[in-house]
Order: structure tokens, then C-alpha cells, then sequence
């Protein structure tokens, strides 16, 4: 087990930075997830710290070690790809014994290693079968047996489940994460599914057009997103991102927005924020449970009630997704009450849940709550 | 390139358990639409089959019209005939020899160009000459190139000191069928190389990310994932290389005609020989069916292991 550090991280194709000055520290024993849409440069960083592509500049240490120049075999990996990349005329047997071949460790012992794998995974029953005559999750399942066969001090993974149906994701994303806790391996992990991100991690890297969003645990990234981007990369359906004006009222910070929108804090940090905002244009971010529906929204006794028009509603068993229309603004909001009868077209009122508000630079996307 | 020996395998895997016949009345009205496609192969591929076979049993003089039925005898003449072990001694050599040396010239020249390295689109291109010059302009060409006088091979062996006496490569008994070897080497190894490239550029890169992670130095990774993974494309290129060397005629029979004094004699120029020029119907076509026998049995078991291999797919996607 080793830590994984990168420091100023660069991949260039010509003109284009696949990976921008990335750096980050995984510890050891962390299961640290990159998580980005697709073509953020996920796949390139885990490819350059297993050594398959070659760095432009920065450095990658490997438990204290810089291992720039080092081939993929000598920096102690393993890797799992997201086609699983077994070696198809080779039986699940030969899979797992492959690395340890290739590593000259002797018969007795491999035989012994690869049982121990099998076992841990539970595909004994499958070592004389070919890929091919494996369904997609025993194929996963050989492909983290390859990976663990050799105890490596780092497991890389790209995308691992994608290939998966729905339900079988959701089963082998439980067990990977146990299996890892168990073996307290360091597990860089890769996917775009930032549901998969948040389950799964320890901490997660929010990747962008080749550079590093944020780097925290998936409470942090959720409930305190960098900026714009992470606040509305993470979570499903996403956080709310409103363009609104500061205004003042009697010397205090009054946020507008288009229609009925308008936002009184009364919050001394929020205001703080607001007073020292660099421009007057700053983005409000709320995620549908900050904004919960207030069934009969006529215009009485609190005055953070904001008046709204359903827009659809999304039942989907426990929790009802209701969007709504404030003058241009399109927003998400959700309701727990099962008997909500709201239709297209309905009146209904928005309560703003302070303490769970966030506040963006409109130029930086930055956020302004720190 | 991994369907090759899936799609051979169809045809025995799909067969049903009905009979020829009942299948045709089930499916009459599909027969009906094929039905002359079906007789027209018939005509140009049945026809001559038949013929040929009967033929093999008759004398046929050539001065008359009338041939006489004389049960295994032209076969009997066949194996008795002091020049049948030379002719299959040479034909062996011929198709062995050309399509191991068309193989070995191949893969490298696959593994060459399959590189990223610069002019690959290039010498790709002028590789490929060989394979889309015609037959007879190779033939000549050659036949100039190794001519003893006039041939640029001695003249320039020559000039360079390399030799001080021409080359016979044509005239020498030891040294012809070994020359026509190298011609027809040179002329099919960019069909090898074609074949094994499409196998080459379909197989999946991860497989060789995966070995470097998994610890395979290059020649490993070769012999681990290269070969294997070329093994269908290897196996079907060899069959339609050897079927191609067997039958193929137009090299030696314009560069040599078989000779001298028979020593670049093969089944197919002997066939040719003694049936067109020396009007032997009837002996030629046993040698013919002779040639037949071999390569429908060569082809049986070749495409018989071929299928093998993915049978036991089926078996599981079925
Ligand atoms: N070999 C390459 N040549 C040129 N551009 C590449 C290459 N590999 C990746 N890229 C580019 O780098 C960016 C990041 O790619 P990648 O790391 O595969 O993204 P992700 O895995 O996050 O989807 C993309 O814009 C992609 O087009
Ligand atoms: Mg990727």
C-alpha cells in the first residue's frame, strides 16, 4: 500500500491540455474517486500514473517515489479497464495468473496466489472458462481478481461498471467498496457517474476540461462546492444556478432574480458575503430540498415565500421532483408529501432555506461563501 | 477479424436435423427464387467436376473421337509414373515453401508498417506492388530479372563482384523450383501482409495496456497477445495461401513450363501439360482428381480445427 501524489500534473496533445496542472494526494488506504463528464481527462491522469502515457511536465511519486520514468510494471499498479480487457483466449485461470507469470514467480505459488483471488471474489468455480463464456459481471469480477492477484500498492480503475446494467452497478459498486475495505487497498477510481463518486469514496476529484474542480470528501464537494461547476456536476437533478442582482433595502443585501424572485438574507455571514461580493451580478445556487414546495403559495405572512408556476412534476415513488417557473427562471424543487396534488399550470409558493443557500462570483464561478 | 471462424462455422452449426429434402419442400418457394442461380452453378461447377471424374476412367486417344473405358488405368499409369514422386516432391515444395516464406515475409512487413512510425503510408503502398501487378506481367518481369545474360540480377551481381559467372536460376534443376519459390513468395506476401495487418489493427489496445501493467515485456506481449489473437486470421490466410499455391500456374508455366527436363514440374502445370499439349484427356484429369483430393481433404481438416475453436462460443451464446 503506498500514497499516490501529484504535483502540477500536464498532458498535452499538441495544442490541446488534456490534463492541466492536476496535483493531489491520495493516502494510503483512500479510495479517492476522478469524477468529470466525458473527455474531462479522467482517463489520461489514471493512464499517467499507471505509466502508460508519459507526463508533459509535473511529477507523479508513488509511495515517496517519483516514478516518471518507470514502465507501467515496475511502479507496484494494478489496473481494471473499463472493457475489463481480459485476455480473451486465455481462461479466467490464465487471466489471473498472467501478471505473476510475467513477474517470474514461481508455479506452486502462483497456483496458490491465484486461489486466494478466486476465493476472494468468488469465481473459483469459473478458472477454466474463457471470457467470453462469462456474463458481464463475472467478467468484472476477473478483472478486479487480475488486479488483486499481486497485491499492488495502487489499484487503478477506469470506469469499471459502466459496462454494467443498472442493478448489477449498483451490486457491484456495494462490493468493490467493501472489498476494499477490506483489503485497505488505495484505489484511484474513475467514472463520470458522480452517484457512483459520492457512494463510493473517500474523497473525490471534480475534473473539468483537463483541470481539477475540487478536491474533498463527497460531503464537502456536495455541501460545499468550489463553483459553479462542481455545484452543478454533483447531485441529481442538480443545484439550482439563478443569475441575480444584489440590491439594497434600508442598507441591507436584497438578492433579485427575474419575475417574483427576490431573496431577503438575514443570515450575517451570507450578508457579509453579499456586502463584499466584487460585482453586483452573483449567481444563487439552492438545490431542490433548500427550496421545498409550499403547497398554497398566496401571497400571505412570510415573506421568503416566493411565488412560483409548476412547470411538471416528477413522482418517483419516495420524493416528488416539482419544476417550477419564477419569471425566467426554470428551477427544481421537491416535495417528501405523497398526497402532493400540484398540476401543470398551478400556483405554488417556494420557501428559501437559508442555511442551505450558495452564493457564486458571476465572472470567477468561484464561490463567495468561504 | 475474431468472426472469420464464426462465420465458417455457420453453415455446420445452424444444420437442422431435417433431411436435404424436406427442408427444400419446406422452403420451396425461397428454393424457387435461388433455383437459377443454383443451376447455373451447377453448369460451371458440377458440370466440369463430373466430366472431369468420368473422364479420368476413359483413354482418350487424340486422334479419335471414341474413348475407350478403361476402369482405374489412367490412375494406375498415374502412381507408376516415373516422373508422379518428382512432380509431388516439387508441388510440396512449391506450396510449403511459398506460403512459409510468403508468411515470414508478411508478418514482418505487417509488424512493420502496423507501426507509427513515418512513410508507413508509403512503404504500405509500394509493398502492395507485387499483389496488384497481374500474374503473367510478374512472370515476365521475373523471367527478364533472372534471365542468366541478360537478367539484371547477374549483370548487376556481376558488375558488383559479387559473382563472376551469371546465375542459372532458371536453367539449373537444383536451383529453378527454389527460384520460382522466391517469385511467388514475392509475389503473394502482400496478401499475408494485408490479412495479417486488418488481424493486427483489430485487436483491442487495452489488451496491450493490460499487458504492461500485468508485467510483459514486448516480445511477451508478442507471443501472449499478438499471436493468439492472430490465430484466426493465421489460420484462414494459410488455407486460401496454400489452396492459391496449389493451383497456382500462371508463374511456373510462363517462367519455366516445367522445365528443365521436368524439374519445375508441379501437379498443376503436369495437368496442363499433358491434357492441353499433349491431348491426354483422360490422364490428365486423374492427375486432376488426384489434386482435388488432396485439397478438399487439406481443406476439410483445416476448416474442421478452424470451426473447432468456435464451437465452444456457440456453445455458450446459443
Ligand atoms: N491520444 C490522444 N490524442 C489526442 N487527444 C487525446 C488523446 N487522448 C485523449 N485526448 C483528449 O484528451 C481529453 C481527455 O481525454 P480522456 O482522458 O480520455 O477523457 P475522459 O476519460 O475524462 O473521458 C479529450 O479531449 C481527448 O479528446
Ligand atoms: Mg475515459
Amino acid at each position: 500500500m503506498a500514497e499516490v501524489i501529484l504535483e502540477n500534473v500536464v498532458k498535452s496533445y499538441g495544442s490541446t491540455l488534456a490534463v492541466n496542472r492536476v496535483s493531489l494526494t491520495i493516502k494510503d488506504g483512500e479510495f479517492v474517486t476522478l469524477v468529470g463528464p466525458s473527455g474531462c481527462g479522467k482517463t489520461t491522469t489514471l493512464n499517467m500514473i499507471a505509466g502508460l502515457i508519459e507526463l508533459t511536465s509535473g511529477n507523479i511519486k508513488i509511495g515517496n517515489k517519483i516514478v516518471n520514468d518507470l514502465d507501467p510494471k515496475d511502479r507496484d499498479i494494478a489496473m481494471v479497464f473499463q472493457n475489463y480487457a481480459l485476455y480473451p483466449h486465455k481462461t479466467v485461470y490464465q487471466n489471473l495468473e498472467f501478471p505473476l507469470r510475467m513477474r517470474g514467480v514461481d508455479k506452486d505459488k502462483r497456483h496458490a496466489q491465484v486461489m486466494r483471488a478466486a476465493e476472494i471474489l468468488g469465481i473459483t468455480a469459473l478458472l477454466d472458462r474463457k471470457p467470453r463464456q462469462l456474463s458481464g459481471g463475472q467478467q468484472q469480477r476477473v478483472a478486479v481478481g487480475r488486479a488483486l492477484v499481486r497485491d499492488p500498492a495502487v489499484f487503478l480503475m477506469d470506469e469499471p461498471l459502466s459496462n454494467l446494467d443498472a442493478k448489477l452497478r449498483v451490486h457491484m459498486r456495494a462490493e468493490l467498496k467493501h472489498l476494499q475495505g477490506e483489503l485497505g487497498a488505495t484505489v484511484v477510481y474513475v467514472t463520470h457517474d458522480q452517484l457512483e463518486a459520492m457512494t463510493m469514496s473517500d474523497k473525490v476529484a471534480i475534473m473539468n476540461h483537463g483541470v481539477l474542480q475540487q478536491y474533498g470528501t463527497p460531503d464537502e464537494v456536495f455541501h460545499k462546492p468550489a463553483n459553479t461547476f462542481v455545484a452543478g456536476f454533483m447531485g441529481s437533478p442538480p443545484m439550482n444556478l439563478l443569475s441575480t442582482m444584489i440590491e439594497y433595502v434600508d442598507g441591507d443585501p436584497v438578492l433579485v432574480g427575474d419575475g417574483a424572485l427576490r431573496f431577503r438574507p438575514k443570515t450575517p455571514k451570507i450578508k457579509a458575503a453579499l456586502q463584499n461580493a466584487p460585482s453586483r451580478r452573483v449567481i444563487l445556487g439552492i438545490r431542490h430540498t433548500a427550496i421545498p414546495i409550499v403547497q398554497n403559495g398566496a401571497a400571505d405572512d412570510s415573506a421568503d415565500s416566493v411565488p412560483a408556476e409548476i412547470y411538471t412534476v416528477e413522482p418517483t415513488g419516495d420524493v416528488t421532483f416539482v419544476h417550477v417557473k419564477v419569471g425566467e427562471h426554470l428551477l427544481v424543487s421537491s416535495t417528501n408529501d405523497l398526497r402532493f396534488t400540484g398540476r401543470i399550470g398551478d400556483q405554488v409558493g417556494l420557501a428559501f432555506d437559508e442555511s442551505h443557500i450558495h452564493l457564486f462570483d458571476t465572472e470567477t464561478t468561484h464561490t463567495l461563501l468561504n | 477479424m475474431a468472426n472469420i471462424p464464426v462465420e465458417l462455422a455457420v453453415p455446420v452449426l445452424v444444420r437442422p436435423r431435417q433431411t436435404l429434402f424436406q427442408q427444400i419442400i419446406k422452403n420451396r418457394h425461397a428454393y424457387l427464387y435461388v433455383g437459377p442461380a443454383l443451376f447455373i452453378m451447377a453448369l460451371v461447377l458440377l458440370y466440369p467436376l463430373i466430366y472431369t471424374i468420368t473422364l479420368s476412367f476413359f483413354n482418350t486417344p487424340a486422334r479419335s473421337p471414341d474413348w475407350v473405358f478403361i476402369g482405374l488405368g489412367n490412375y494406375i499409369e498415374l502412381f507408376n509414373h516415373q516422373l508422379f514422386w518428382l512432380v509431388m516432391r516439387n508441388t510440396v515444395s512449391w506450396t510449403i515453401g511459398s506460403t512459409i516464406s510468403s508468411f515470414i515475409l508478411g508478418m514482418a512487413a505487417a509488424l512493420l508498417v502496423n507501426n507509427r512510425l513515418p512513410f508507413m503510408g508509403l512503404f504500405k503502398a509500394l509493398m502492395i506492388i507485387p499483389y496488384v501487378l497481374g500474374h503473367v506481367t510478374a512472370a515476365y518481369l521475373w523471367r527478364w530479372l533472372m534471365h542468366p545474360d541478360l537478367g539484371f540480377i547477374s549483370m548487376f551481381a556481376q558488375q558488383i563482384g559479387l559473382i563472376n559467372r551469371p546465375i542459372p536460376f532458371l536453367q539449373d534443376g537444383n536451383l529453378v523450383m527454389w527460384s520460382l519459390v522466391l517469385v511467388n513468395t514475392w509475389k503473394t506476401f502482400p496478401f499475408v501482409m494485408i490479412m495479417i495487418l486488418a488481424g493486427l489493427q483489430a485487436i483491442p489496445q487495452d489488451l496491450y495496456k493490460a499487458a504492461r501493467v500485468d508485467g510483459a515485456n514486448v516480445f511477451q506481449q508478442f507471443m501472449e497477445i499478438t499471436i493468439p489473437q492472430l490465430m484466426p486470421v493465421i489460420m484462414v490466410t494459410t488455407v486460401l495461401t496454400v489452396i492459391g499455391n496449389f493451383n497456382s500456374f500462371t508463374i511456373p508455366w510462363i517462367m519455366t513450363g516445367g522445365g528443365p527436363a521436368n524439374q519445375s514440374e508441379i501437379i498443376i502445370t503436369w495437368i496442363y501439360g499433358t491434357g492441353i499439349r499433349n491431348l491426354r484427356y483422360g490422364f490428365s484429369s486423374a492427375i486432376s482428381v488426384v489434386l482435388f483430393i488432396i485439397l478438399g481433404v487439406f481443406s476439410y481438416y483445416y476448416v474442421r480445427t478452424l470451426t473447432r475453436g468456435s464451437d465452444r462460443s456457440a456453445e455458450f451464446e446459443g
